[in-house]
């Protein structure tokens, strides 16, 4: 195959990847809980790793909301109210207008006692 | 190497176009102190992150459970919610339910209104999101069902459908099926595991192996996956749950889809499981056998309904079936659980705080713990007993219960205060209950020697005995729990009828979780003599069908041989020397040289055959360190050190929380440094905090084999959702896999459409 051919099928890659990528700005709802422990977490602090960073504070629900994020993956931040951190991801697509980040400690944690594995 | 400047063009443009990826990279410092690293928790995009994104409503999260594509069977109860999830302005309304084209809408509200709002019907707190289960629904007639809702959310309607492929029902062939079903569950045996007992237990000669195991022995093999539903590496609660109910489970999940009310892990939409279905549509017997706690996971997930697998004093109650207010699993609001779950007629297992109340003298005595229990009922004591139950501590009076009465047994754990890992609410690892039984010994160590720890008097009272070996001599085996757990159930089941019973190998998976894989190799021995045992009084006849699968493997591997004498008398000690970070390769003498125990191990050409023995001809090695051991080596691991020889008890591989090896084990040994993630610690996840001290699951697929009548059934590659279906085959008495292609995509479901009609349970 020579070169030109594969620079060819490279930027039809590229022009196809660009083409199909999400574009519309997001909203995420989402909801801080531990359903092993069947516990909300109103109060807790939600850090989404864009630039600036964005921080929301959860309701009496535990719920969250984050406003016109531009589609991509970031790293997500918990903050609880006894001062527990944790880390995550979230992947907010473009193709939805709310991306759902139910932030389950029960799966962001670890397993690590022979009851939860 | 060079990259060509055309190769880059279109990476270049590729990050022009796309949206820019604004969150910090891996190794960004943790906000606390700025200092220290930390590895962030595994991938999570958006749909995982969510419960259930996969199949829901764009703009207001609308989802219908079961999750669509779960595989039903005719008559199997399940639970049909509507909920949307992002809350509105105004209260949603549901505006139409459809089934099967058919309108019933009243029928559904007319049915919640009949349940009472609140747990019998999952109604969210907040009135802004939508959420009504009618429970205790089935589909009459197999073939392909749709469920679509329609919800008005702030003056605009929104949509879902799901479709349900629905097989024939477990019964009413034209021609007899088993009536007796022995379901072995080697947790976390993935094919190494497997290949390991194998070579162990049988050995092998130029090549060749010098015999199989019983388990290599049956008549089909498949191949499963095993991915949960919202992660692709299962726990053993969907690994188990999804094989008996048709229906992908989240992770931690019992028989329930996930719900818009997290707050509370026994109102979520339920599915019944294959054993609830038989004990009540035919009075088949129900069993569970189990090494583990007998609320555990697998064997949980054939008669318990929660979110929240930790649920553990709820879950013992709704394996009795038993419902009281005031206690952990009340009877008011749970008035259509306790119509779904049904009583297992045998529970064999360990985790007495479970059943027993900490008051109970036995709980410490007898059980050894410290200071654990019920708070509210004894259910060993009392309870059980007054629902006709028999019930049994040790092996002797396992043997002494009668096998025409229901059987409640809980044995003694791993309680020893020298070891760790594995605790008092787990049976003791074969192979050190072999050892208290005189039969193996580990380098040449029984139970009388100091390293073993079995030589003294239990901690908390002499209630299983003088000496933990005693304690442990008590305890029955895989083997005899079973043979007792069939004589009641074909007792109790009479010669016309049936029985199910699950048969759980727990420590092939707990025990390699702590990287104890010279145990992990007894344990699936001691699965495959009770599979062997089953084989030989089962199997064989017409009206039995065995089928031994896994929920999950790990990523171990065999990765060569040892010697342990030369490990024991050279190599320890020449690894690393220091006590703390940075350990010094090597000698401080000659700080270069690799360490010698990597030397130790024969990989590649050099894989010698292991010379393991079995004096008894039992199958099981006389001793786990022979001349030529095999290795057996993680993938995903924390920090931890080895020397290749077996621990004398069973030990976590690394300190409680830090990420540093334990230092009571092989503190001599390798240093294999960790590749787990970090837990979350108050102040920020450090180098010494927040440590996961255990070896993960895997997302390899799982061996499964099968025997019996309808075993072929059980040949190819399918989801572990897919086995039920096979298993209602089999008992409807069909044996060629080729009656499972009944003409739609689903294995073993029609293409007709039935009448709405048959949607029974409003």
């Amino acid at each position: 195959m020579g070169c030109p051919k594969k620079l060819g099928g490279l930027l039809a890659a590229a022009a196809l990847l660009a083409g199909s990528g999400p574009t519309v700005a997001a909203d995420i709802y989402g909801r801080v809980y531990d359903t092993l422990r069947g516990q909300l977490y109103p109060g807790a602090q939600v850090t989404l790793a864009t630039q600036p960073v964005q921080v929301a504070r959860c309701d009496e629900q535990a719920q969250f909301r984050f406003k016109d994020v531009q589609p991509g993956v970031y790293l997500v931040h918990l903050a609880l109210p006894d001062q527990s951190v944790f880390t995550s991801r979230l992947l907010v697509s473009g193709r939805i207008p709310t991306t759902i980040a139910n932030l389950d400690l029960a799966r962001i944690n670890p397993p690590d006692e022979d009851d939860q594995y | 190497m060079t990259i060509p400047r055309f190769a880059l063009l279109p990476l270049l443009l590729i990050a022009a176009v796309s949206p820019a990826l604004a969150g910090l990279d891996d190794d960004a410092p943790f906000k606390s102190d700025g200092v220290t690293q930390n590895t962030p928790a595994p991938y999570i995009d958006g749909r995982a992150f969510s419960d259930n994104p996969s199949h829901a409503e764009a703009h207001t999260g609308l989802r219908l459970s079961p999750p669509t594509g779960t595989q039903l069977l005719s008559g199997q109860r399940f639970d049909l919610r509507v909920e949307t999830q992002i809350p509105a302005q105004t209260p949603p309304t549901l505006v139409k339910l459809l089934v099967n084209g058919r309108d019933v809408t009243a029928r559904f509200k007319a049915k919640i209104a009949a349940q009472g709002l609140g747990l019998e019907s999952g109604t969210p707190k907040s009135p802004l999101q939508f959420g009504a289960t009618a429970r205790n629904l089935s589909f009459e007639r197999a073939g392909l069902w749709t469920v679509a809702a329609v919800v008005n959310v702030d003056g605009v309607e929104r949509s879902i459908e799901n479709t349900y492929p629905v097989a024939h029902p477990p019964f009413g062939g034209r021609q007899a099926g088993p009536k007796h079903v022995v379901f072995f569950l080697g947790d976390g045996m993935g094919l190494p595991i497997r290949t390991a007992a194998r070579l162990a237990g049988k050995g092998v000669f130029e090549g060749r192996g010098r015999g199989g195991l019983h388990m290599d022995r049956m008549d089909e093999y498949g191949l499963v996956h095993t991915s949960s539903f919202d992660s692709v590496i299962t726990d053993s609660a969907p690994g188990m749950a999804s094989y008996v109910t048709g229906m992908k489970q989240s992770n931690n999940a019992l028989n329930v889809a996930v719900d818009n009310t997290p707050e509370n892990s026994l109102d979520n939409p339920r599915v019944e499981t294959l054993w609830e279905f038989l004990k009540r549509s035919r009075g088949w017997k129900t069993g569970v056998v189990t090494d583990a706690f007998a609320t555990d996971a697998t064997p949980a997930a054939v008669a318990a309904h929660s979110r929240a697998r930790a649920d553990r004093t709820a879950i013992a109650q709704q394996m009795l079936d038993f419902y009281q207010d005031g206690t952990a699993q009340p009877k008011t609001g749970y008035a259509a659980l306790a119509e779904l779950t049904q009583p297992l007629d045998v529970i064999l297992g360990a985790g007495a705080r479970d059943w027993l109340l900490k008051s109970n003298p036995d709980a410490k005595s007898f059980y050894q713990y410290q200071d654990k229990g019920r708070g509210d009922v004894d259910l060993f004591a009392t309870v059980a007993p007054s629902l006709g139950y028999a019930t049994a501590r040790n092996l002797a009076e396992l043997q002494a219960a009668p096998d025409n009465q229901r059987l409640l047994g809980i044995f003694s754990g791993e309680f020893r205060t020298t070891s760790s890992g594995l605790g008092a609410d787990n049976i003791p690892a074969v192979l050190d209950r072999r050892v208290a039984r005189g039969l193996a010994t580990i380098r040449g160590k029984g139970a009388a020697a100091e390293e073993i720890g079995m030589a003294v008097a239990p901690p908390f009272g002499s209630g299983c005995g003088a000496t933990v070996a005693e304690c442990f001599r008590a305890v029955p085996s895989k083997q005899e729990m079973v043979e007792k757990a069939v004589a009641v159930l074909n007792r109790l089941a009479g010669k016309k009828g049936g029985w199910i019973l699950l048969v759980e190998q727990s420590q092939t998976d707990k025990l390699a979780h702590i990287l104890e894989y010279d145990r992990v190799i007894y344990e699936a021995l001691e699965l495959d003599e009770s599979v062997g045992w089953v084989a030989k009084h089962l199997a064989g006849r017409s009206d039995a069908l065995v089928v031994l699968a896994s929920d999950h493997a790990q990523p171990e591997t065999i990765i060569g041989v040892a010697m342990p004498g030369v490990i024991a008398s050279a190599g320890a000690g020449a690894c690393f020397s220091g006590a703390a970070y940075p350990l010094t390769l090597g000698s401080a003498a000659d700080p270069d040289r690799p360490c010698a125990l990597q030397d130790a191990i024969g990989t590649f050409n050099d894989g010698t055959f292991p010379t393991y023995a079995s004096s008894r001809g039992d199958g099981y090695p006389d001793d786990p360190d022979p001349l030529v051991k095999l290795v057996l080596e993680d993938g995903g691991r924390p920090t931890y050190s080895t020397n290749y020889l077996t621990n004398y008890q069973p030990l976590e591989p690394t300190a409680r929380t830090s990420a540093l090896p334990n230092p009571k084990r092989a503190p001599d040994g390798l240093l294999m440094t960790g590749n787990m993630p970090t837990q979350s610690v108050k102040a920020g996840a450090n180098k010494t905090e927040g440590n996961v001290k255990i070896a993960p699951h895997s997302a390899d697929d799982v061996p499964l084999s099968a025997s019996g009548r309808g075993a072929e059934l059980f040949g190819g590659v399918y989801e572990n959702a897919e086995v039920q279906v096979r298993i209602a085959a089999a008992l409807r008495g069909q044996t060629r896999r080729s009656q499972l292609q009944l003409g739609s995509a689903y294995a073993g479901v029609p293409t007709a459409t039935p009448a709405a009609k048959f949607l029974r349970g409003w």
